[in-house]
């Protein structure tokens, strides 16, 4: 073989029209599967991992899927909102740990997720600048964010506007940036993330104004009713908490009914989630309890008759190529007669001669094989961060 | 080698033409000019005493090995480990440079190992050719009569007791025929080949032991 191999470099050196038309064909034959293959495996391996790290998500009846990638990946699509008071629920019996979310709302396009101390712990999110919010009205930026907005802590970011042409609808908050986020997962990188009390500040739940009292007399007061101070239109409206009117904030109505968009949970043990499972189960309770990672495992296999029908597609794509290649191949055989011949003539054996053409068909699957592999390798790895982004 | 041929008769595929050879006997190292006009059979017979065309009936002896006789695998080895061929057309494979083309024998047969002497004898045969200074140039970027002496040091690595060469000095000028000419005779002497040459020059015929006419019966020669 060795003895062979210069001939075979050098006939395909030779032809390098040819030799990279056969290159390309072969190799995209063989990219085409892997890559499907390997971004297929990357997004399930990247869903089941954070999936897996989440036991069990609570939130409206709905859409499972929904839930899910509403809770995992901070999409914004949620089956709904449930009240505080499911928390207390979850956390009935001290059977589980609970850590709420609230994601409605969105800051340049980023999706700002409120929820507890907790769940900076829970995540294992580390601080790369700064510090985790402070008072009302502080918020950290997801190393994505950071990055791409070009904000650090001290900086401000206005949350987006929900309805442009809703005069009467909330003001935009001006958060203060307290801290960036080391770079940890796509989802959290690309968040936002504040305290509950702030989310539902900018949900408009609470709200900070100039001081009414008996002493107003620049006419903002309009009357005093049953104790209760009732301000005019013209009330001047933070849109900023500060140190100086941080004060003035105040929530109005039931704590209890302050909505969610979902509830992670996990319970202590095996036993734990069943009894937490079972305070959700019933058909006419508007809340469901569902195991992240079961979704995701359905999720993938209702795909697989997608994948097998790609498969099938890829099968039939070789089909193709190879039927061409042989074509290619025989006229080249035709060609190289002359060649084969005086081969023949000085004593060559025939095994040797087809050992000398199926080397070269041989050194081509190989150059295919490996840029295909590494065609795929960069497509998979660029792909995959794509997938990710698209994803969470 | 020492050669014999037995009432050789080999009739052309199309049946035009039927070449017939009568018994004949040549001793080891004999050195023999074919001579005859174009299609007379030069280039057949050629090919029968290699064992590259077999003879319809006849047979042709090479040290008392009967050609004829020897399975299609055992020609080819014999031929790549015990003969050189200049072919007419000189055969030689495109994509290589002109000291890969002389190696190629070595290269199509396992039994051959290239070493130092080898390649000793790759560049001694290349210099004596005139042809040293382009052994790295591809064949195809050679004119005709350095493709051509190219094909004779092919024909000549491998050390042949058997030297077949058809029309080796046609297409070269009287310096370069008198190199190519002193070359083969030169080599076939080194390792006791018979060197059997089809040509049309006569200057060269009176350098050779015998010469045999072919198509021309009333010249003494075989048709």
């Amino acid at each position: 073989m060795n003895r062979l191999l210069p001939l075979v470099c050098a006939y395909l050196s030779h032809h390098p029209i040819k030799s990279s038309v056969l290159l390309g064909c072969l190799t995209l034959t063989l990219y085409l599967p892997f890559t499907l293959y390997g971004l297929g495996a990357r997004m399930q391996s990247a869903l089941t991992e954070r999936a897996s790290q989440t036991p069990l998500l609570i939130g409206m009846r709905g859409s499972q899927l929904d839930l899910v990638l509403h809770g995992l990946y901070h999409r914004p699509e949620t089956p709904g909102r449930l009240p505080q008071a499911v928390l207390e629920t979850v956390r009935q019996g001290g059977i589980a740990k609970a850590i709420p979310l609230f994601n409605a709302h969105s800051a340049k396009g980023y999706p700002v997720v409120a929820s507890s101390l907790d769940y900076f712990a829970w995540r294992q999110l580390s601080l790369a600048e700064g510090s985790l919010p402070m008072r009302l009205g502080d918020c950290v930026l997801g190393a994505r964010v950071a990055r791409e907005l070009g904000l650090g802590p001290g900086d401000r970011l206005l949350t987006d506007t929900r309805e442009f042409f809703d005069l009467a609808g909330r003001y935009p908050l001006k958060m203060r940036i307290t801290g960036i986020l080391a770079p940890s997962n796509p989802a959290d990188d690309a968040a936002v993330l504040v305290d509950l009390r702030t989310g539902w500040l900018i949900e408009g739940i609470g709200h900070g104004h100039d001081l009414l009292d008996d002493n107003t007399e620049d006419g903002t007061l309009l009357e005093i009713r049953n104790g209760t101070y009732v301000g005019s239109p013209a009330v001047r409206e933070f849109t900023e908490v500060t140190a100086d009117n941080l004060s003035r904030f105040h929530f109005h109505g039931d704590p209890a009914l302050f909505p969610l968009t979902a509830i992670i949970a996990w319970p202590g043990d095996e036993r734990a989630e069943t009894l937490l499972l079972g305070r959700f189960i019933a058909d006419d309770s508007p809340y469901m309890a569902v195991r992240p990672l079961d979704v995701v495992r359905d999720l993938f296999e209702r795909l697989l008759p997608i994948k097998r029908l790609l498969g099938i597609q890829n099968a039939f794509l070789a089909v193709v190529v190879f039927s061409l290649m042989t074509l290619v191949v025989s006229l080249s055989l035709r060609l190289r007669r002359d060649e084969f011949q005086t081969m023949q003539y000085m004593g060559c054996s025939r095994g040797t001669i087809t050992l000398l053409w199926l080397s070269e068909l041989s050194l081509l699957l190989l150059g295919a094989l490996l840029l295909a592999i590494a065609a795929a390798a960069v497509t998979v790895w660029f792909g995959s961060e794509w997938l990710r982004l698209m994803i969470g | 080698m020492k050669i014999a041929i037995n009432d050789l008769v080999y009739a052309y595929p199309k049946g035009e033409f039927t070449l017939r050879l009568p018994a004949m006997r040549w001793p080891r190292g004999s050195r023999i000019a074919l001579i005859g006009a174009s299609g007379s059979g030069k280039t057949t017979l050629l090919r029968l005493l290699s064992g590259i065309t077999l003879a319809g009936r006849g047979s042709v002896l090479l040290d008392d090995v009967d050609l004829t006789a020897l399975s299609d695998a055992k020609r080819r080895a014999l031929r790549i480990q015990s003969m050189g061929f200049v072919f007419q057309e000189f055969r030689l494979l495109e994509y290589l440079s002109a000291q890969e083309n002389i190696r190629l024998p070595y290269r199509l047969h396992g039994s051959l190992a290239w070493d130092d002497e080898a390649e000793k004898r790759r560049q001694g045969l290349m210099e004596r050719a005139g042809i040293n200074p382009l052994r790295l140039r591809k064949v195809g970027r050679l004119s005709t009569g350095e493709r051509q002496r190219v094909a004779v040091c092919r024909a000549l690595i491998a050390s042949p007791r058997l030297i077949l060469a058809d029309e080796p000095t046609a297409n070269l000028d009287r310096e370069n025929k008198r190199r190519v000419q002193s070359l083969l005779f030169a080599e076939s002497q080194r390792c006791g080949a018979s060197l059997i040459v089809a040509t049309h020059d006569r200057e060269l015929l009176d350098a050779f032991d015998s010469v045999i006419h072919i198509g021309d019966e009333s010249k003494g020669g075989i048709a």
